[in-house]
């Protein structure tokens, strides 16, 4: 009974509340939006702006930057389902646009290392630029990290196709279980990922956050970490 | 033979007394062990109120009308020469007992005179306290200026401060009851010794507090001067036994201007070992437990380095703690294990480490 | 068709024999929704999971030839694992449990998987075209998320040009929440805090319609998936937990004949709850005596998360320790820390005042010299000799400080103290104190890089009872043709702005600030790095350095500090190395200088194998102030000694019928003191432990230690044989502890103790202990306890 009168009282004030506001309409045309945040995370719509704390479900338009802090995490969703996972101390450009069906997406990554689950369609597009190189991704995962001189990217599954920026008639191809690396120069090194870049690549892939917290007699201690999601 | 020495002796008495009663003497009476004096006690100024007192002029007999010229020299260190810092001659008055802190303040003893080395003086004043050695000479004259008698005190001043230490026993290092070594660095000047010892529970309450409450069951136990000792021989209050923790000081009793002061040890702690160890009263002694140490490792730099010993030194056991998750539910000692190992590999993966003290 | 029906018939009840088939570690098995390319939860109901190591499942996609495996994770009665949204594709996946029991042994389920039984099956639905127009971006099918994450996002993105985004509606648990919706181009979300809670359980069903521009259903989606609300996780977050202890102990001591009882209790209540955390403690003893600082103790504190603690009552404030450390303090303290700006202060009583007392009276005339000779209040004797009393102390501490501590801090302390003059009647020379201190931490690397420095110069006036200079007394003594050729007026200027801090008269000092006698510094750098943990740090503190907040801090002291810590071997080997030199007369006012070294060394060794735990230690001690004790005129003053110091340490579990426990340990140390006070002294220590564990009740123990020492050539010898044991009974609630250790030779006691502990019920305990220590020839001490503890 008692839960009836709570989803009446609910209904009420729902539907009071649908009287007096409309759906919100953001002018915000978003081609991605902010997921998961662990820690520090700062947004804004073009580098214009200033940064700002980023929330869950922030919408990211054409232009929206996110950045990250120390031990922080960003998870940056695409409209058409692809997936980032923005490491600690990066910076995430994304640009996103539509041609008919085809939806293409670009993302300039600064610095930092960003792990990446790319759901393509059709003919669409989805490209990591970085200081170093440019990369289109068929319908793949894995982690591409980069600073100014060098660019790496370590792929699990699926095909990727990079070009240096200096050089564009230096580039190479790789597919899934192999990794590839563009230095400022247009150097391009080819190898096959070994266990210890599969162990890089599952630890970038980690994004539930647990809290141990040990009680005792003489102090508190709280330790916040990463895990998988099965732990 | 014995009635010979006898008569001898009664004879120096009077012959004493007599020269006694004959001519005026002064003598100065020095506090006792003076091992460092303050510069505000040479301070000779005629309105300084509660000046101390660090030495006492004897003058017999009283009522005579003299006067006194003094002087006090000073070595800067034993083997360097002697300066004269300060010299006065007071006013004519009528010969009485008094105190440093009279001299150039009560009426009848204003100085006639004074001459003072301002050099040496400015450099006393930048070593902060006197040092070396101090020659005070007091010389008594008749009113006319004749010469009576003269007495002369000399003061070492080895300033003495706490950098009293105590070597042995070592932190957190465990002993038998009936051997129990107390070593400690010496200090030039020290009259004595003292040494105190409690025990305390862990926990409950910090060590140096449990030297301050109630009955130390070593209380300021005299050591005199020297500089090692066996705690299991010195007299106690209570019994003490294995598995307790005992913290210890030890405490150098020094004289500053003519009081004594005692200068402390850090303090140190240490165990009473239990036949038997851990096992047998598991309540009691510390075994370090292996999984907190692994704990502390991965704390680190997180924690009060004062926790960090706990951690390491058994003083908190896994037994002891309670484990939550973020919503505050237990996790199992056997979860916990995992977790470790993984913070262990994993320490990247660590977002934050708070600490949250309890006193 | 008809025989396409019989086969699927045929199939169905096959699977559904297996499925019946019993197990006797499985109940049932359940599968979530399986689409295509989503994840397929699958959970089992286990039975005596007690017997069940582990449980795996192995699961193929259509047209795999081989199964792949997974372990499953187990919570309390259930098996659950998540199968890949790689494998999930129509039309079906198959399945089958591998349960690994403690016992060594391997079951299936369905039972006989190796015999041919089939496996478990599940059809999974294709994707339709308009699922891939409309893609339901979050949540993502039975996905489990907490009140913060929840998030609902659509995305249209390859929706056809004919679908309205903003028509579309939302249905949670059917309450229509569209309103909530915020809407960026082709993408919908519904934000986590807005999104409703009050609903029961934590079971969601979404239902999303979409309608196209002339207001047609075009298209509904429907999303299960699960709220862990944040009112449950606050719930139990804020469920105040009460924990208390009562503990009363009552002891009888007999010391040589001297029979004292103690007596004392405490209770300590702690409760905590939405994140605040209220404790008090009491303890009461008979040792509380008026003439002595208190040994009874109260607190009460309150903490608010790691940013606000309050303390009231006795506690031991923490500051730079140059300011205040291990001092206890009777009045309040508390620290805000709001993570750039943080603030710490402390105020309080640190010594209560304790009556002295006159021992004799004197005349003015036949008064002697002494410190303890005090002026009373009396006419014809206006002196008396006295036992001094203890002045009231007061303190105030604070800190205000910058950074959060997690890689920069900076911090400036203060503290103030003074002595009530009136506190008591006869007591003398009463103190004044300020020190003024400021801390720098910087942290590099995630702390591996550790630099911690402080610094802080102190003043102290040590007779403040005649109170600050007089006008009159500064025109006497300053001014042309006194002692101090100084303007009077600058003095009593000087004076007048001192004065708001501390009493200005000739006890204040130092005398010599521009000397550093009253400096107190030290710094430290620590690095973190390839297995060592090396820590650099230099002290200086000036001789005439005080602190009322510090009782044991050295001064006159300055020097270096070296220690390396170095990990090997997996955590197996430590090897510790240690040097420090120090040296006093920093102001030059001692007759020579004294250097204090410290060499240490150790060595341990924990192999985690079958062989003994190894530690092995040295330590040189060494002063000298480089007198030579023959030089006639300083001899006296020599210091000129050495210690030396060894340890070595075995530790061995070892099973020998029954598990024993042994260890071995030996001690040496021995001082040469060539100085004056010729205070040599040896210490020989060699101990044997033998621990066996006969059942899991019974344990004894053998112990034998020989022990030698000569302090300035006076033997010290004796040798103790330990026999004891450790009784359980009553289902562990009664435990016996027993021990019997004669020694022989110079220590010449025989100990009895025995430990009874008793626990009456689960939160009511009783310990009984005896102890006797009877010393032929001399007296028996005894020490009879019994200490109750109840905890609610």
């Amino acid at each position: 009974m008692k839960n009836h009168i709570v989803l009446f009282a609910a209904l009420i004030s729902f539907g009071i509340n649908t009287f007096l506001q409309a759906q919100k309409k953001s002018d915000i045309n978003a081609v991605a939006y902010v997921q998961k945040i662990v820690k520090i995370v700062e947004q804004r719509n073009s580098d214009k702006e200033v940064w700002a704390g980023a929330k869950i479900a922030t919408p990211l338009p054409d232009g929206g930057q996110v950045k990250t802090g120390a031990k922080s995490l960003a998870i940056v969703k695409f409209l058409e389902g692809s997936l980032l996972r923005v490491r600690e101390n990066s910076i995430l450009n994304i640009y996103g646009k539509k041609e008919g069906k085809k939806v293409i997406s670009n993302t300039y990554i600064d610095k930092g290392a960003v792990q990446f689950e790319v759901q393509k369609q059709g003919d669409d597009e989805f490209r990591f630029t970085t200081p170093t190189a440019v990369a289109a991704i068929r319908g793949t995962d894995g982690l591409i990290f980069c600073d100014t001189t060098v660019t790496r990217v370590y792929l699990e599954n699926g095909e990727l196709y990079i070009e240096s920026t200096t050089d564009p008639t230096k580039n190479g191809k790789i597919v899934g279980g192999e990794k590839i690396s563009v230095d400022q120069d247009g150097n391009i090194v080819v190898a096959a990922l070994t266990d210890e870049d599969k162990i890089i690549i599952d630890k970038a892939k980690l994004q539930t956050t647990k809290k141990i917290i040990i009680k005792t007699a003489h102090g508190d201690v709280e330790v916040e970490y990463y895990t998988s999601d099965q732990k | 033979m014995k009635r010979t020495h006898f008569l001898f002796f009664i004879l120096m008495a009077i012959l004493t007394i007599n020269l006694k009663a004959q001519a005026p003497r002064i003598s100065l009476v020095l506090l006792a062990d003076l091992s460092s004096l303050d510069l505000s006690a040479f301070a000779l100024e005629r309105n300084l109120s509660n000046q101390q007192k660090i030495f006492q002029v004897v003058i017999q007999p009283e009522g005579i009308n003299a006067y006194i010229e003094g002087k006090i020299d000073w070595q800067a260190s034993i083997n360097s020469s002697a300066s004269e810092v300060f010299r006065f001659q007071t006013k004519i008055f009528k010969t009485r007992n008094f105190f440093s802190d009279e001299l150039a303040s009560s009426s009848d003893l204003l100085l006639e005179d004074k001459t003072v080395d301002n050099d040496l003086i400015e450099e006393i004043i930048e070593r902060g306290k006197l040092t070396g050695k101090v020659k005070i000479t007091l010389r008594l004259f008749s009113e006319n200026g004749q010469f009576l008698s003269e007495s002369y005190s000399d003061i070492v001043l080895l300033n003495p401060s706490p950098t009293i230490s105590i070597n042995l026993p070592q932190e957190d290092s465990q002993f038998d009851v009936g051997n129990i070594p107390l070593q400690w660095t010496p200090v030039n000047g020290a009259l004595r010794y003292l040494i105190k010892a409690n025990t305390y529970s862990e926990g409950a309450e910090s060590p140096t507090a449990a030297l301050h409450s109630g009955t130390p069951i070593i209380n300021d136990f005299n050591a005199g001067t020297l500089t090692s000792i066996n705690l299991a021989t010195v007299t106690k209050t209570r019994e003490w036994y294995g598995g307790q923790k005992v913290v210890v000081i030890v405490k150098a009793v020094i004289s500053e201007s003519g009081r004594e002061k005692e200068l402390n040890s850090e303090p140190v702690t240490f165990e009473l070992v239990q036949p038997g160890g851990a096992a047998l009263t598991s309540k009691t002694t510390l075994k370090p437990d292996a999984n907190m140490v692994r704990l502390a490792d991965v704390l680190q730099d997180a924690v009060s380095s004062e926790f960090l010993k706990k951690l390491k030194d058994g003083t908190i056991k896994l037994s002891d703690v309670q484990i939550v998750d973020e919503n505050n539910q237990p996790v199992s000692s056997d979860s916990f294990m995992l977790i470790l190992s993984f913070l262990e590999a994993n320490n990247p993966l660590i977002i934050s480490k708070t600490f949250i003290p309890k006193p | 068709m008809k025989k396409f029906l019989l086969i699927f018939f045929l199939i169905a009840l096959l699977n559904v024999c297996v499925v019946a088939q019993v197990s006797n570690y499985v109940s049932e098995v359940k599968a979530g929704t399986a689409k295509e390319k989503t994840p397929i939860t699958i959970t089992a109901e286990l039975i005596s999971t007690e017997n069940i190591s582990e449980v795996f499942i192995a699961y193929k996609a259509f047209g795999e030839t081989e199964f792949l495996k997974m372990e499953m994770l187990i919570v309390g009665n259930t098996a659950s694992a998540a199968i890949p949204k790689e494998i999930a594709l129509p039309p079906y996946i198959e399945y089958y449990l591998i349960i690994n029991l403690k016992s060594g042994e391997q079951q299936t389920y369905p039972m006989g998987i190796d015999e041919g039984v089939n496996p478990l099956q599940i059809s999974v639905a294709g994707v339709s075209q308009k699922e891939k127009e409309i893609l339901v971006l979050s949540p993502s099918e039975n996905e489990t998320l907490s009140q913060d994450e929840q998030l609902i996002s659509v995305s249209f993105v390859r929706a056809p040009e004919s679908v309205d985004v903003a028509k579309t509606k939302f249905y949670l648990n059917g309450i229509n929440v569209s309103e909530l919706a915020v809407i960026a181009g082709d993408l919908i979300v519904l934000a986590g805090e807005n999104i409703p809670v009050d609903f029961d359980g934590s079971a969601r069903n979404l239902l999303i319609e979409v309608y196209d521009r002339e207001g047609n259903l075009y298209h509904t989606i429907n999303r299960k998936f699960i709220v862990v609300t944040a009112e449950v996780a606050a719930a139990i977050e804020s469920q105040w937990k009460l924990f208390g202890n009562l503990r009363g102990e009552s002891r009888s001591e007999n010391l040589n004949r001297l029979n004292t009882w103690y007596n004392n209790a405490s209770a300590n209540f702690n409760a905590s709850g939405s994140g605040l955390q209220v404790s008090a403690y009491g303890y009461v003893t008979s040792e509380e005596k008026s003439d002595k600082q208190p040994f009874n103790r109260y607190s009460a504190s309150l903490d608010a998360g790691d940013w606000l603690s309050i303390k009231a009552g006795d506690s031991y404030p923490r500051f730079p320790n140059l300011i205040m450390e291990g001092k206890r303090l009777r009045g309040f303290s508390g620290a805000l820390n709001l993570g750039f700006f943080n603030f710490q202060a402390a105020f309080g009583e640190t010594a209560r005042d304790v009556e002295g007392n006159i021992l004799r009276k004197y005349t003015a005339k036949d008064v002697i010299l002494g410190s303890d000779i005090i002026k009373i209040n009396d006419l014809n004797t206006p002196y008396a000799k006295v036992k001094l009393g203890t002045y009231k102390r007061k303190i105030f501490v604070v800190r205000p400080s910058f950074g959060s501590g997690e890689n920069f801090q900076l911090g400036f302390s203060s503290l103030y103290g003074k002595d009530e003059v009136n506190s008591i009647k006869y007591g003398a020379r009463p103190q004044e104190n300020i020190v003024i201190g400021s801390d720098l931490m910087l942290a590099f690397d995630e702390k591996n890089i550790m630099l911690t420095s402080q610094a802080a110069i102190s003043f102290l006036n040590k007779d403040i009872s005649s109170g600050s200079l007089t006008n009159a007394q500064i025109d006497s003594i300053f001014g042309p043709g006194s002692s101090f050729d100084v303007d009077p007026e600058k003095v009593k200027e000087y004076r007048d702005y001192i004065d708001k801090f501390i009493t200005v008269n000739q006890y204040l000092g130092p005398w010599n600030p521009q000397e550093l006698a009253s400096f107190g510094a030290e710094a430290a750098l620590s690095l973190n790095y390839l297995n060592n943990n090396i820590k650099a740090s230099y002290i200086y503190r000036g001789n005439d350095f005080h602190s009322f907040g510090q009782s044991f801090l050295r001064t006159d002291v300055r020097g270096i500090n070296i220690v390396d810590r170095i990990r090997m071997l997996d955590n197996k080997l430590f090897i510790s190395l240690g040097y420090e030199d120090l040296q006093d007369n920093l102001q030059n006012t001692k007759i020579a200088t004294t250097k204090f070294r410290t060499v240490s060394a150790s060595v341990s060794l924990f192999p985690r194998a079958d062989f003994p735990n190894i530690t092995v230690g040295y330590n040189r001690f060494s002063n000298s102030n480089g007198i030579v004790v023959t030089n006639p005129k300083e001899g006296k003053y020599a210091i000129d000694d050495q210690t030396n110091r060894i340890l070595v340490q075995l530790s061995y579990d070892f099973s020998a019928g029954i598990k024993h426990s042994s260890s071995v340990s030996f001690t040496k140390s021995d001082r040469e003191d060539n100085g004056a006070a010729n205070s040599d002294a040896q210490f020989n220590n060699l101990s044997l432990n033998l621990n066996s564990f006969w059942d899991k009740d019974l344990m004894s123990v053998f112990g034998f230690v020989y022990s030698s020492s000569e302090i300035s050539n006076i033997p010290f010898n004796y040798f103790t044989f330990t026999a004891g044991g450790r009784y359980r009974m009553l289902e562990n609630k009664l435990t016996l502890t027993a021990t019997l250790s004669p020694s022989f030779g110079n220590f010449n006691r025989q100990a009895f103790e025995f430990v009874a502990d008793y626990s009456v019920l689960k939160n009511l305990n009783l310990a009984f202990q005896t102890r006797l220590y009877r010393f032929p020839g001399k007296s028996t001490n005894s020490i009879l306890g019994l200490i109750t503890r109840f905890t609610i």
